[in-house]
């Protein structure tokens, strides 16, 4: 499969700190769906913004490469990429009332994207947006065209969003946490909304989350990033099923909320927290206990591990971890 | 330390037991609150939300009841009822044998040291001004307990007890993560030895590694103090854990409630089933399912008759133009639903729901 988006080593960095991206590579084939799944401060949506070059101010990207499609993200200009935002790609945000311009009807958001990057009439837009809106499945399409967010609830505004963003007919949409403000119910509706839209426009989609239980249904593949860099990738079940990374595994026990048989959930170790500061070793040691088991602590202390093609997993699942040959056979 | 230390410097909390002569904490009977819109340009009548609407619970002493319900439902506004910061407009509430909506004065105070909240997001509930020392002693201080040193002292135990060293006294909240800080307003919380802890989604805002952290913490201290507990949350996996009855709000009113098992294997609102069903754990490559349509409407304006019949699959002419009663279908399990005996059978799917194939 031919790779829509390609990430090269990208890494951001703001003033002297350590870098919030550290090398980060993924790629995204057609028609593919990535979940990139973290805690806060992973570096999950600065991956996101660093694709749209919409990184705050103060931030420095480098990359060896970011791709999508024929287009050089690194290189483009400003002119370029504001073709390539809202027309190549789209983005979803947490907040969808706050990414919506509180002063503009709805209708006229939906329809900029389609008279600026496909350069439809005024009425031509009109008809379009409408349409687009009732394929997202808003009731009464034409008067909620007129409606202003304020008036919308989180879950239509979402849909409004959505509406928005295929507007253009993107190769690639990112989502941000597209339903980490809803309500399960609605959260619901949304998944199958974004499923749906991939599957008719057979584009692509970065899905960031916190969440691993959400992008279990939606995603092809997972990529887990903790403190700047991705630790292992791989197929969706592969990745739930048969995890390699310990910081994976670690996720996947304490989102199960599943107590032990003394009736307490499985908790992450205390470390340094989510280390930047690379003193050379592993960023997830001082809150590993697989190295010592796996008598691996002298390289997880001096050397960061690369990530490499996971043992015992297909091709595609890779994992960052010297103890994770090991770790398989006494997991 | 603890529990002794807490209660003696918590004073005489006043008659144990409960309300009515039972060991219920908590009796809620035809709680209404409504809150009163603005005024709005040529309209004679002003507009209320239906928070909620008619809501009657109780809770036994060391008891947790789990609240579910998704935004709009009333499950926070009924947290405030109960704890007198939203009073009332009608109904009796009665904690801890006062009726709290007749509390003037000092009695007040006594259900501020009876009753205590933990809200969701811990940075909204501290003063960033204040260190977390100041902020802890003047809950003390507050109640009159204690000399200033005493006070120091009891804060820093209550720290220690939630896991924080005595370094948090000097820090100020913006120098905390969410959980520590979470800990922190568990601790200030628990400060005056409640009777009664009421949470308001505490792990919402956390991390998945964080929230079982808490969520042990808060295990911990209900056996150790004896709390009664209200765990309100939109998280049924949550409330799974640390509930002995599960309570299920929809628009302003109560429409399922169980104990927890009962509820969580069977269930028999649609509400309930679809809430089970967003919550399921979904297999790789499964297609999402969605079990129910559209989205809550305005408690400003809710459906006549059953509340949930605009989203309802099975929803029938009788449910638009009747409000099903809160009826017992079993011992302890009481549903708001017409339909409530075919609801299992034509809603739950082979894969079934939560809990399913589960323990």
């Amino acid at each position: 499969m031919a790779a829509l988006l390609e990430i090269d080593r990208l890494t951001v960095t703001f003033g002297g700190a350590s870098p919030v991206l550290d090398g980060v590579s993924l790629g995204i084939a057609e028609g593919e769906v990535l979940a990139l799944v973290g805690e806060s401060g992973s570096g999950k949506s600065m991956t996101a913004l660093s694709i749209m070059r919409l990184l705050p101010e103060g931030a420095r990207m480098d990359a060896a490469a970011v791709r999508l499609g024929e287009t050089d993200l690194v290189a483009a200009s400003e002119g370029q990429m504001n073709s390539v935002r809202g027309g190549q790609a789209s983005m979803l945000f947490q907040q969808p009332k706050r990414a919506l311009d509180p002063t503009a009807t709805v209708g006229s958001q939906i329809g900029e994207p389609l008279r600026k990057h496909l350069g439809m009439s005024r009425s031509a837009a009109r008809r379009r947006v409408v349409e687009l809106l009732h394929d997202v499945g808003v009731d009464e399409p034409e008067r909620r065209a007129r409606s202003y967010p304020h008036q919308l609830s989180g879950g239509l505004a979402q849909r409004v969003m959505i509406a928005a963003a295929m507007a253009a007919q993107p190769r690639l949409l990112i989502a941000d946490e597209p339903t980490t403000a809803l309500d399960v119910t609605v959260e619901a509706q949304i998944l199958a909304l974004i499923a749906q839209k991939k599957a008719e426009l057979g584009m692509s989609v970065l899905f960031i989350s916190h969440d691993l239980g959400v992008v279990a249904s939606i995603a092809d593949r997972i990529a887990v990033m903790y403190a700047g860099r991705i630790v292992e990738q791989g197929p969706t079940a592969e990745i739930l099923d048969a995890p390699s990374h310990p910081y994976t595994q670690a996720l996947i026990l304490c989102s199960s909320l599943r107590p032990d048989e003394s009736g307490e959930l499985y908790v992450i170790p205390d470390g340094a927290g989510l280390e930047r500061v690379s003193s050379g070793g592993c960023r997830f040691q001082s809150r590993c206990h697989r190295a010592v088991e796996a008598h691996v602590e002298h390289h997880c202390a001096s050397r960061e591990p690369e990530l490499v093609a996971a043992p015992g997993g297909t091709s595609g699942h890779d994992t960052r971890c010297w103890a994770a040959s090991t770790m398989r056979e006494s997991a | 330390m603890t529990e002794t230390d807490l209660r003696t410097l918590g004073g005489s909390a006043g008659p144990g037991g409960g309300a009515d002569g039972t060991s219920d904490m908590v009796v809620i009977e035809n709680a209404v609150k409504h809150f009163l819109l603005p005024r709005r340009a040529f309209r004679r009548t002003r507009d209320h939300v239906h928070s909620v609407d008619g809501v009657s619970l109780r809770i036994g002493a060391g008891e947790v009841l789990g609240l579910v319900g998704e935004s709009g439902s009333g499950k926070s506004t009924l947290a405030r009822v109960l704890l007198h910061l939203a009073p009332a407009d009608a109904g009796r509430v009665v904690v801890d044998g006062m009726d709290v909506r007749k509390l003037r004065g000092a009695e007040s105070k006594r259900l501020r040291r009876t009753a205590q909240l933990v809200f969701q997001d811990p940075h909204a509930a501290m003063d960033p001004r204040m260190t977390i020392g100041e902020s802890l002693s003047a809950v003390l201080a507050q109640h009159r307990m204690g000399t200033a040193e005493e006070r120091r002292k009891k804060v820093e135990d209550g720290l220690r007890e939630v896991g924080l060293d005595e370094s948090y006294v000097d820090r100020y909240p913006a120098e905390c993560s969410g959980g520590q800080l979470q800990r922190v307003v568990i601790a200030r919380a628990l400060l005056l030895g409640p009777k009664l802890l009421v949470c308001d989604e505490p792990t919402s805002a956390l991390d998945a590694s964080v929230q079982a952290k808490v969520l042990n913490l808060l295990s911990r201290l209900r056996r150790e103090h004896h709390l009664t507990m209200l765990m309100i949350s939109h998280d049924l996996r949550v409330v799974r854990l640390i509930s002995d009855r599960v309570a299920v709000m929809y628009l302003g009113q109560v429409v399922e409630i169980a104990d927890r098992d009962q509820l969580f294997d069977a269930a028999t609102h649609p509400y309930t089933l679809a809430l089970l069903d967003a919550a399921t754990p979904k297999r790789p490559g499964s297609e999402p399912t969605v079990a129910a349509r559209g989205e809550p409407p305005s408690p400003i304006h809710p459906p006549e008759g059953c509340r949930f019949r605009t989203r309802c699959p099975l929803a029938t002419e009788r449910c638009r133009t009747q409000m099903p009663p809160l009826q017992a279908v079993a011992p302890g399990h009481e549903v708001r639903c017409h339909r409530w005996d075919e609801a299992r059978a034509a809603l739950v799917g082979e894969g079934g729901l939560v809990g399913e194939g589960e323990s």
